[in-house]
């Protein structure tokens, strides 16, 4: 019987080719470009995170407790030992992918003209380069810094253009530093590249020195103050926090990239607001389209539903013809622009579409779940029902004699 | 006659031999220093010029007094910016005091002197012989004693000094001053040897380089100080801060 009346339905679309296909473009346009912002929009919020987390920071970092706290203070104070088997420790973990020690510190640096505040990292470039794999990417000029680099220096570019710095052996520059106790040190050190950093009063003191040197420089031997770690899947990240807290006890601080860094967490989330908003009204616009299209199309009809209402057809039957139709062209509309939104995407996503966004010369990766996809197309054939639904209802509650009229 | 001459001149030689020979420690030389530029207590005015790098410089003048090793007060008088703001030494504690806040923070060791190139320690803390271990090693200029100051505690603001002493009068003539690295931060040049008092002289200036950056320097300029004085302990306590 249902079998029926979705041959009726399906007659009906055929015969008015031009409206159906009105309808269904309609639908096919809208979940098309739903599906493409959210892709384009999703891959966005990726590149922001990714670009912050696997260029710089890393997906975890430990501390000595206290750290955050004073971070503004004197960073190379809480520090602790870094033994190879800790390393081994931490790397067993599950989901962990690498781990690299880095020394923070706070001290000047001059071009033996003037001298300004830097906020320092000492790094290991081959570790840092399995935490941080985009960490290259935020190299301007010159290159980043390799494991047998003693006195190379990487300088943020707003950093090198205030203190003349260029690229290059000429450019020497004097690091100056403390150890915690308040012994002073200097050393001399000559920038291999520039890089770019969050914004420009971060560039402004940014450097990033071999980690021997930083620890020269502030006394630390062999100690470090901070681990930054890479895991397989962020989502992984909550199970690894705990099992660290777990191995290295409380008197460490174990925090992810949110933690790390609050104001890329918070642009991050204001910007989903944004786009789950602007997804919301555009699917909205769209679906009053459809429900207008499809109320046009059920008043033309208002004569073909008095004939049928006229020979017997009742009143249930006319509106599930009319809701099997709506349907028809919401889940076919819907699927083939869910497939045109997700294979653009996939198009855009195979070279990655170039953006500006944190660093210079990211990607973006568009991406779409398939349940967003799904529910894009459910969501389509329950409007299109609805909005063939009420004016069906009305036209079948019509006299015959006065629909046949109309 | 002649052998009164011969006499005399044994004499003299004999006075000047005992001059020139480097019979003299280290330690006593520490000694010497210590007492000279940061005598036990005393009470004095004192201006620091500070020139910066951008060719600005800025005259900061203060009261100090010092009493025993380890405490030590300033009060700034000019210019309007900095009057009425406090320094306070105990032990191996400092606190900057500021008036507008009414309030005092601590102060570390290595930090900056107002900005200009002494650091606190180098005004607030002038006690070689407790936190260096001398030893004396070839001047290249025979009328001073050269001594190398190595840091006996990881407190200490440098890790090692070079003093250069006059053969003389005992008066520090000049100073480098050196980072783990090995690297020169500062150098020192004392000047204008002056007797405040029938038993106390000292250099009235001293000239502070930056070696990081040479356009940088700072002079610490003694006006007036007196060495004769039994300081109040009340003023060397946090409550009096703000009280002048």
């Amino acid at each position: 019987m249902t079998l029926t009346f979705l041959q009726i339905a399906f007659k009906n679309l055929t015969r008015n080719r031009r409206r159906s296909l009105f309808t269904l473009a309609a639908i096919f346009f809208g979940i098309a470009i739903v599906i493409v912002l959210k892709g384009v929009a999703d891959g966005f919020l990726n590149m922001t995170v990714e670009s912050v987390v696997k260029s710089r920071i890393g997906a975890i970092q430990v501390h000595k407790v206290g750290f955050m706290e004073n971070l503004a203070g004197n960073p190379v104070g809480l520090n602790f030992e870094y033994a190879p088997e800790l390393e081994q420790k931490i790397l067993a973990i599950e989901h962990v992918t690498g781990v690299a020690p880095r020394v923070n510190f706070s001290g000047t640096i001059s071009n033996g003209k003037n001298q300004t505040i830097v906020f320092g990292t000492g790094v290991k470039p081959s570790s840092e380069l399995k935490v941080c794999p985009q960490a290259p990417s935020i190299i301007t000029k010159g290159r980043s810094l390799k494991d047998e680099d003693s006195s190379h220096i990487i300088v943020g570019n707003e950093l090198a253009s205030s203190l003349n710095l260029d690229v290059g052996s000429s450019s020497n520059v004097t690091l100056s530093g403390a150890s915690p106790e308040g012994r002073q040190n200097a050393v001399d050190a000559s920038v291999t590249g520039t890089a770019a950093a969050l914004n420009a009063l971060a560039e402004l003191r940014f450097v990033t020195v071999p980690l021997k040197l930083a620890q020269d420089l502030t006394g630390l031997d062999q100690r470090v103050t901070e681990l930054a770690l890479s895991v397989d899947h962020m989502e992984n990240i909550p199970t690894v926090k705990a099992k660290l807290g777990e191995l290295l006890g409380n008197k460490y601080e174990v925090i992810d990239w949110q933690e790390a860094q609050p104001f890329i967490r918070d642009v991050v989330f204001r910007q989903k607001v944004i786009i789950s908003i602007v997804s919301v009204v555009l699917f909205i616009l769209v679906m009053f389209l459809v429900g207008n299209t499809m109320l046009m199309t059920v008043h033309e009809r208002n004569k073909e539903i008095g004939t049928m209402l006229a020979i017997g057809v009742t009143q249930g039957q006319i509106l599930r013809i009319f809701i099997l139709e709506a349907f028809t062209l919401g889940l076919v509309g819907g699927i083939l622009g869910a497939l045109l939104g997700i294979g653009a995407n996939f198009i855009m996503s195979l070279n990655g579409v170039e953006f500006t966004a944190v660093f210079q010369k990211t990607l973006l990766y568009p991406e779409v779940s398939s349940s967003f996809a799904a529910g894009s197309v459910l969501a389509a054939c329950i409007c299109t029902i609805l909005a063939g639904f009420l004016p069906a209802l009305k036209a079948s509650n019509l006299n015959p004699v006065d629909a046949l009229r109309s | 006659m002649n052998r009164v001459f011969f006499c005399l001149v044994l004499a003299m030689n004999y006075t000047f031999s005992q001059a020139a020979r480097a019979d003299v420690t280290a330690a006593e030389l520490l000694e010497k220093y210590d007492k000279i530029m940061g005598p036990t207590q005393f009470e004095s005015e004192m201006e620091m010029t500070s020139n910066r790098e951008d060719g600005t410089s800025r005259t900061y003048s203060m009261k100090a007094l010092k009493s025993g090793d380890d405490k030590f007060r300033i009060w700034f008088t000019s210019p309007s910016a900095v009057s009425g703001q406090e320094i306070l030494r105990i032990g191996d504690n400092s606190w900057l005091y500021l008036p507008n806040l009414k309030r005092a923070s601590r102060l570390a060791n290595r930090d900056s002197f107002q900005g200009g190139d002494f650091n606190n320690s180098d005004i607030l803390r002038v006690n070689y012989t407790k936190d260096f271990d001398g030893k004396i090693i070839t001047s290249e200029e025979p009328s001073s004693y050269k001594l190398e100051l190595k840091s006996k505690n990881k407190d200490t603001s440098y890790d090692l000094i070079h003093l250069w002493i006059a053969k003389s009068n005992f008066m520090p003539l000049k100073g480098e001053y050196f980072g783990t690295s090995g690297k020169k931060l500062r150098s020192a040049e004392f000047s204008d040897v002056k007797e405040f008092s029938k038993s106390y002289t000292r250099p009235a200036k001293v000239l502070m380089k930056n070696e990081i950056v040479p356009a940088r320097s700072s002079i610490l300029m003694i006006k007036k100080i007196k060495t004769d004085i039994s300081p109040a302990p009340q003023k060397f306590l946090q409550t009096d801060l703000g009280k002048g």
